[in-house]
Parts: structure tokens; sequence; C-alpha cells
């Protein structure tokens, strides 16, 4: 079991709030994402489940027990930190065995615990090296490698993509979910990008302005955001103010007709993306729109800019919006 | 041609460093260790190339006794800076975390540094003397009958000066190390459960070592040449070898107090060489 909740957790910083009464029961063993706007609050929450800044008010709590008062070490919770933490004065094979060390396991059975950790994350070849002398995908490893050591029951991963470059990115993004379902522990994920929390879990939350503004799964979440903020910040979605009400249509689902539509607009831009072309539109009160059509679909009869079209879109797929 | 140009212009961009280096360092060394082998009478010296002062100075009995007495002074003294300079800038460094008090606090430990050193050591002297301020107190508290004697023109003395002195020298680059440590290091390791005490072993401790062994050159090289803290706080009681160059040009004998130079610097330049040994302190300049 490494089921995690929260429950009425606050942080502030003087009479800054941070993190604003959030509640919020996570996928026990499950990948999930925190994600949001720099700023929204989603490290302090990562940073007080992990117990490296103190819960203000409310508990956080891990199986039924109360561990917001506990030290980071006792909780059950490993950290990796955004930029990776490794001490640099230690080699690869001891920053691993580090809290091995502290908790006074033996010399053999550290050397191999430390082994077999590396074997798992890759990097056997490299346990003498300094993390200077490591790659940043390797300093990764070994950071995730150091975390998982301590046999957490959940791991907390702060950002731990952004470092990386673009191509290294999606590569480790996959090896990540890998680990993940075969330890079968749960991951907490901090991130800014929706594209990672996309692919990765199976429990997105969504933070804004210290407080969660949706949560459920990646496909629920996509299909069926509940706030403006959600429906822009996750990207693809168009925001419409449509008879009294805020709705939102996925670009996807946002068609384009040169005759009879819900509403007239003109057309300012077109991109091509190979399999999609995206256009954008404005309407006469300024508003932009992207309807993102196969490739097949725009070049039978191709749109052209400054064009007059209608925005179409079925009832089905207009989500109508909270207003916050 | 080329090549030679650029060879003239790196040449040329490296000379006033070239010029003041030579002009300091190497032309006084250089002259310092020729006048070490000239010859001397009472009232005259002459070059030569002779090497009586090094045979007189190194058969002395009471060169040991005081080359020995310079090196116990710098041991201790640093081994009490290490201590207090890297208390005081784990403190500074770790325990205060506005800006605002960390300048605070470092101002108070450098304006006393705007007064000459001799200033500040002299006043020791009426805080330590028989009648001093020291003894004044610990007699009217009870603690003592009649004033403590030592406290003043003693060992203790100079080191107490000594240590006043050059603390800050140990505390600056240490604080400097200290600061550049990532914070989440510090959290990384308590992540792995590590007490305080294993953080500033483990963590801490190894991670200053190029500060630390920049303040100890200082310490080492700045109590290995003085003459005067020792000679003003120990009432002229305790020799060193500052103290042995010194005496040798007030009496115009400077061959030999070139001699004694040439000693104390070869013994300074050993010394630092084994503890850069230790560190590489190049990617901390």
């Amino acid at each position: 079991m490494s089921q995690l909740e929260l429950v009425g957790v606050s942080k502030f910083y003087g009479t800054a709030v941070a993190v604003d009464n959030i509640s919020i029961k996570f996928n026990d063993k499950g990948y999930i994402c925190l994600l949001g706007p720099s700023g929204c609050g989603k490290t302090s929450t990562l940073r007080m489940v992990a117990g490296h800044e103190e819960v203000s008010e409310g508990a956080v709590v891990l199986d039924g027990r109360d561990i917001s008062k506990l030290p980071p070490a006792q909780r059950g919770t490993a950290m990796m930190f955004q930029n990776y933490a490794l001490f640099p004065h230690m080699t690869v094979e001891k920053n691993v065995a580090f809290s091995l060390k502290i908790k006074g396991v033996s010399a053999s059975e550290q050397k191999e615990r430390v082994q077999k950790m590396l074997g798992t994350v890759g990097l056997s070849q490299y346990s003498e090296r300094l993390p200077s002398q490591l790659s940043g995908g390797q300093q990764q490893r070994a950071a995730l490698a150091r975390a998982l050591i301590t046999d957490p029951q959940i791991l907390l991963l702060d950002e731990p993509l952004s470092a990386l470059d673009p191509f290294l990115r999606v590569k480790m993004r996959a090896e990540l979910k890998r680990l993940q379902s075969e330890l079968g522990i749960t991951f907490l994920h901090v991130t800014h990008s929706q594209d990672e929390a996309m692919a990765l879990s199976d429990q997105i939350v969504v933070m804004n302005d210290a407080k969660i503004q949706q949560s459920g799964s990646p496909r629920d979440i996509y299909n069926n955001p509940e706030t403006e903020f959600v429906a822009k910040f996750l990207g693809g979605h168009n925001v419409i103010q449509w008879k009294e009400t805020l709705i939102s249509v996925r670009s996807d689902l946002f068609g384009l007709k040169r005759s009879k539509g819900n509403f007239k607009c003109e057309v300012n831009a077109i991109e091509y993306f190979g399999d999609n072309v995206t256009v954008s539109v404005e309407d006469d009160a300024g508003g932009e729109y992207l309807a993102k059509m196969p490739e097949a679909t725009f070049f039978d009869k191709p749109f052209s800019i400054g064009e007059t079209v209608f925005a179409v879109w079925n009832d089905i797929d207009a989500k109508t919006l909270k207003t916050q | 041609m080329a090549v030679l140009q650029k060879n003239i212009s790196s040449i040329l961009l490296a000379s006033p460093v070239i010029l003041v280096l030579s002009a300091f360092i190497i032309v006084p060394i250089i002259l310092i260790t020729a006048v070490s082998f000239w010859g001397s009478t009472e009232f005259s010296i002459y070059p030569a190339f002779l090497f009586d002062n090094y045979e007189f100075l190194l058969t002395s009995d009471v060169t040991y006794r005081v080359f020995f007495r310079t090196l116990y002074f710098a041991v201790l003294v640093w081994a009490i800076t290490l201590v207090l300079g890297f208390t005081v800038a784990y403190y500074l460094a770790f325990f205060v975390h506005s800006l605002t008090w960390q300048i605070i606090c470092f101002l108070l430990c450098t304006i006393p540094f705007w007064t000459s050193n001799i200033i500040r050591m002299i006043s020791w002297i009426p805080f330590l003397g028989r009648n001093g301020l020291a003894n004044q107190s610990l007699i009217e508290m009870g603690i003592v009958d009649e004033p403590v004697e030592w406290l003043l023109y003693s060992e203790f003395s100079v080191c107490l000066a000594f240590v006043h002195l050059y603390t800050l020298f140990m505390v600056v680059p240490i604080f400097n190390t200290m600061m550049r440590i990532d914070k989440s290091l510090i959290e990384a390791a308590r992540d792995a459960g590590a007490s305080s005490t294993q953080i500033l072993v483990n963590v801490i401790i190894p991670l200053c070592k190029p500060g630390i062994m920049i303040g100890s050159i200082f310490v080492v090289a700045l109590v290995m040449g003085d003459f005067i803290t020792v000679r003003f706080m120990s009432g002229s009681q305790i020799a060193n070898m500052g103290r042995l160059i010194s005496n040798d040009i007030s009496l115009l004998q400077y061959p030999s107090a070139c001699a004694t130079a040439v000693v104390l610097l070869a013994t300074v330049v050993i010394m630092i060489s084994i503890m850069l040994r230790f560190v590489d302190i190049r990617k901390e300049l």
C-alpha cells in the first residue's frame, strides 16, 4: 500500500499563500503528475510531502498515518531533486550508498545493494565516476538510484526532466514510466509541461493560484476540462463565449466551413505540421481560435489567409466551463 | 609571421604582470638570497660567497629552539583559528538566513580591520595587564585572590592576539566555499536520513576543503612570518624566526638576516606545498 492523501493542506510564507487548503487522494501505486504554471504551488506541495517544507495547516496522510510532522527520512518518501543534488565529492557508488551508510548497513551489503540498484538504472559501469564526469541523463539515473535505494513507498520527482535536452527528455520519460510500473510504487511528479503529464501519468492534478483546479486521468481532463484555466493550460482547446455560457471545444473537433456556421471569422494563419494543418482564425471581437484538421481534409479544399469562414462544432463536443 | 605577431602580442599582454611580479617578488628574493652569502664583520658587510651565515644559523642550538617555537605557534594558532573560523562561517552561511543580517554580521567581523593591527594588538595590553580589566573583574568576582600573571606577556597573550588578528582570514574563504554549496545537497542528505552532524562530516566539511586550505595558508604564512605580535604580546620574552631576523637587522647584520629569511621562506614554501598536495584549490580561485 502506498496511499497518499492531502487533507486541507496549506502553506503560508508570511502573508503569502503558496498552497491554499488543498485536499486530494492520490491513486495508489499510480503515476501522478502535479501540473501547473510556475508559482502555482505544485513544488511547495511536493516539498511538504517530502518533509523539506513545513506544513502550515492540514495533514499529509500516507496509509492512514499522518506523516506531516515526521523528518523526511522517516516518511517512506524519497525525493529526486530538480538539479539532481548529487554530492559532487562522492563517486556514483558512494552517492547511491549514502543513505545505507547513514543507516549503518554493513559495507558488503551496501556494495551488493548499490550494484543491484545501479544495474536497475543502467549505470553499472559508471560506479567509480564523479557526478561531474557524467552526462545529464546519467546524472539523472544516479539521482534516481540514490532516491530508490531507500525503498520508498512514494518517489517524489521535482521537475525531473527539465534539465535535459528534448530528445533525452522523451527517452527518460519512457524510462520513468517503465520504472514506476516495475517497482509498483507511487510516483509523484511535478511538472509544468502538459506533454509530460499527458504521456506519463494515470492521474493528473492541475494546479493554479495555490489551488487544485481539476484532477483525473489524462483522458478525463483532456475531454472534460472543468475550468477555463485547465482548458487553456492543457492547450488544444478553444475557449468560446457562446450563448451566455463559456464552453470549450477541442481544436481537432472545431471545424471551419465556407458557408453558414456558428459564427463568422477570418483566417489569419496556417501552419503545416505534417500529420495535420492548424488554421488560426479570428472573430470580429478579436478572439482567436485554432482549428486542427487532418492534412488530407485541408488540402482537399485549402483555406487561404484573409478568407472569411464560419466556425462549426457538434453540441456534444462543447463542454461547459465553470465560471470561477 | 602571423604566429610571431601573435606571440609578441601575448608577451606584451602578459608583460604588466611579469613586470610587477619580477619587481616585487622575484628580484627581492634573488637579492635576499645573494646577500645571504655575503660576509660581515661587527661594523661592515662585504660581497662574497660564503656559507658562514648558514653554518652559524644551522649549527646553533638557539635557531632550532626558536624555529620550533615558531612552528608551535603556527600549528596552535592554525588549529584554534580553524575551529573558530569554521564555526563562525558555518553559522553565517547556514543559520543566518536573511542577506541583510549576513551583511551586518560580516561587517561586524570586518570593521575592526579598519584600524591598524598594532592598535588592535596593543589594546589587549591594558585589558590583560596585572591591574587590567580582566584581572580586576576576576578578583572582584572572587574567582582569584591575586592577579593572574600569565594573562599578559606570555604564550597565552601571544596566541590570543594571533587568534584575534587572523581568525577572519579563516572565516572569509570558508564562508565563501560554504555559500557555494547548493542547499539542495543538504536537503538530499537529510532526505537520506543524515543528522546535522552527519551532514557536517559527510557533506559540508569535504566540500569546504578548498576554503579551509586557503584560510590555512593565510594563517600559517602570517604567523610564521610575524615578529611584531610576538614582540609586543610577549613583552620581548618570546622569540620566533621573525624576531631573529629583526634583531639581526637592528644590528645591521644583513647577511645573517638574509640567511634566516631564506631558511624561513623555504620552510613556509615547503609547508604550503605539502598542504596543496591534499586539496586542489585551483577551482576556488
